[in-house]
């Protein structure tokens, strides 16, 4: 099934007085599968964090459709439905928390809902679960880490019992152990629940994680394949401001010199194996 | 002259039921013209450490001394903190979110202008600044800052801090948020300051691929004390107690041992990807395969193009 469906989407940001707007997102057209780990990337101002502000009707499209789940996200009266499917998680960890105690701000998508009581401690047991933290039900988010905080942010998120899950730049502000802590759950609710997951990123090691990635430049779709055959296309991504992970830039580099090494490789393990068939004895 | 830490301890909240320790007895010299990258886990003490070398944090117990100035926990003799940030700039994470003044040759020139200089002279600095960032004065300086894009912001943010020509600039992972072509100009500017106005450099990072590729010597923090400050060779034989940091080691290193496991050997000093490259290509070339002249990974096209020695770009041993 279908989760989220763009046609022929265009949206502009308000201009100052005498200039005129430039679209944001500039004609997009694109449908994510239910279940699907999608990643998008392209450079700041590339048009992707307003794509994703699209998805979940926080911004309203200026021409063309954005249905989630079949519900036009232009319908008012269905607002809360796509709210509650597609949920968002955001860049700044601290920016995300409402309540001093944990429970209470996973509960308050829950008790905003109108939910019966013993649903909301469900559903908070539950999300806490997902993200490993449920011995931190009654601490205070303030002195976590912000890895915590961030996995906290997407149990809140959770329990709205959301289908597709949108996370702007999550990992961005993290250290290594972090966004390791975040990718392993983001995979998990894939994986397990079936959740969609679209994961925003400037972190080419984690796109290889997805299934599908789309690379976004000037408000358009520039490339929309999976991670490996994005990756391959240097000269494209240096025109989108794309850099691919390491393995790859020095398969690149080698190539470069004449090595006989493909460019599209995107595992430490192809590399290994591409070097070794050039100096391995035998 | 060098920056002196020696028997370095802070707690926060001292003296209060949430007295947490940050530093524990950190001892180390950082000597002038070092590209030095310091390393660890959220809480490792690292951010409180850097903290020290500007007086920002007041030292407890132990002592600084950067560049001859003497930083000590006692009343007197005051230290000269004029003179200290005058020496040693700080650049702090999302500098962008400090531009404060309604123009941006204002918001440059606030330093210089408290620092005593005239109005004429401190804006003949801050466009100095400017062009040394890579922004064009004219172009920008009477713009507000909100104006300019988020690259742009980052710069004018640095050239606020590089306007008094500190001989010892501190960064505090001057490339998070930003993307991979973002990332690779702040690289590029860094060792362009290096170059041209300040010498010794410490940055703050959490990439290994990308620092080991910039810095001459890696300070890595755990539980706020040094866990390791040894040459980078060294440093990634302790591949398992750096994961337990944290930290990982970086890809280079990762491929080179595997090689090594399969009758490969690329031989010692591999740290980072532009050696492990070269590396690569001169065993290529021993076996008589025909390989091009390597300058060092250059993705965008856009590094300082400059002839440099492969000892620059390599490090010694390639």
């Amino acid at each position: 099934m279908t989760a989220i469906k763009l046609e022929n989407v265009y949206y502009a940001y308000e201009a100052d007085e005498g200039e005129t707007p430039v679209n944001a997102v500039d004609g997009v057209s694109l449908e994510v599968e239910e279940g699907s780990f999608v990643a998008v990337v392209g450079h700041n101002g590339s048009g992707k964090s307003t794509l994703a502000r699209l998805f979940n009707g926080l911004l309203l499209p200026d021409k063309g459709a954005v249905t989630v789940f079949g519900i036009d996200t232009k319908d008012e009266k269905q607002i809360y439905s796509v709210r509650s499917s597609v949920g968002m998680v955001f860049q700044n960890p601290d920016n995300q928390m409402v309540a001093s105690v944990v429970e209470d701000d996973i509960a308050f998508g829950p008790e905003n809902l109108g939910l019966p009581r013993e649903e909301i401690i469900r559903r908070v047991d539950w999300a806490l679960e997902q993200v490993g933290m449920s011995e931190y039900r009654k601490s205070t988010p303030f002195r976590m880490s912000g890895g915590q905080k961030q996995r906290l942010a997407i149990a809140g998120v959770l329990a709205i019992r959301p289908k597709v899950i949108v996370l702007d730049e999550s990992t961005a502000m993290l250290d290594p152990k972090g966004r390791r802590e975040v990718m392993d759950v983001i995979h998990a609710l894939n994986q397990k629940e079936g959740m969609t997951v679209i994961h925003i990123t400037h972190y080419m090691e984690e796109v290889l994680e997805a299934s599908r990635v789309i690379v976004m430049d000037g408000g358009k779709i520039a490339l929309d394949d999976t991670p490996r055959n994005v990756f391959a296309r240097g000269e494209e991504l240096k025109k989108y401001k794309i850099a691919p992970p390491a393995v790859t830039l020095m398969a690149d580099a080698l190539a470069d010199c004449g090595a006989n090494i493909r460019r599209d490789i995107a595992e430490e393990s192809e590399l290994e194996d591409a070097i070794c068939r050039l100096l391995c004895k035998d | 002259m060098p920056i002196v830490v020696q028997g370095l301890s802070f707690s926060y909240s001292k003296g209060t039921p949430f007295e947490k320790r940050a530093l524990d007895n950190v001892s180390l010299t950082i000597n002038d013209g070092e590209f030095v990258g310091i390393m660890g886990h959220t809480g490792s003490g690292k951010s409180t450490f850097i903290q020290h070398l500007n007086g920002l944090i007041k030292v407890q117990e132990g002592s600084v001394e950067v560049d001859g100035i003497r930083l000590t926990g006692a009343k007197r003799p005051k230290p000269d903190y004029k003179k200290l940030r005058a020496t040693l700039g700080m650049v702090f994470q999302y500098p962008e979110y400090q531009l404060f003044d309604d123009t941006v040759i204002k918001d440059v020139s606030f330093g210089p202008k408290n620092m005593g200089y005239k109005k004429e002279e401190a804006e003949q600095m801050a466009r100095e600044a400017l062009t040394l960032v890579g922004l064009d004065p004219d172009e920008v300086g009477d713009k507000a800052p909100f104006e300019l894009s988020g690259g742009q912001k980052r710069r004018a943010a640095i050239a606020g801090v590089i306007v008094m020509k500190p001989k010892i600039l501190v960064l505090d992972e001057p490339t998070a948020g930003l993307d991979p072509y973002g990332k690779e100009q702040i690289l590029n500017l860094i060792l362009r300051l290096k170059a041209e106005c300040s010498p010794t450099v410490i940055v703050i990072s959490h990439d290994m691929d990308e620092i080991t590729r910039y810095a001459s010597r890696l300070i890595i923090f755990g539980e706020g004390r040094v866990a390791f400050d040894m040459p980078m060779t060294e440093l990634f034989k302790h591949g398992r107690e750096l994961e337990e940091l944290g930290l990982e080691t970086p890809t280079a290193v990762r491929m080179a041992n595997a090689l090594k496991e399969r009758g490969v050997d690329l031989g010692e000093g591999i740290v980072n990807m532009d050696i492990f490259t070269a590396a690569v290509l001169k065993k290529l070339k021993e076996r008589g395969v025909e390989v091009a002249e390597f300058n060092g990974i250059d993705w965008f096209g856009e590094r300082n193009k400059k002839p440099v020695s492969s000892a620059d770009v390599f490090g010694e041993g390639v």
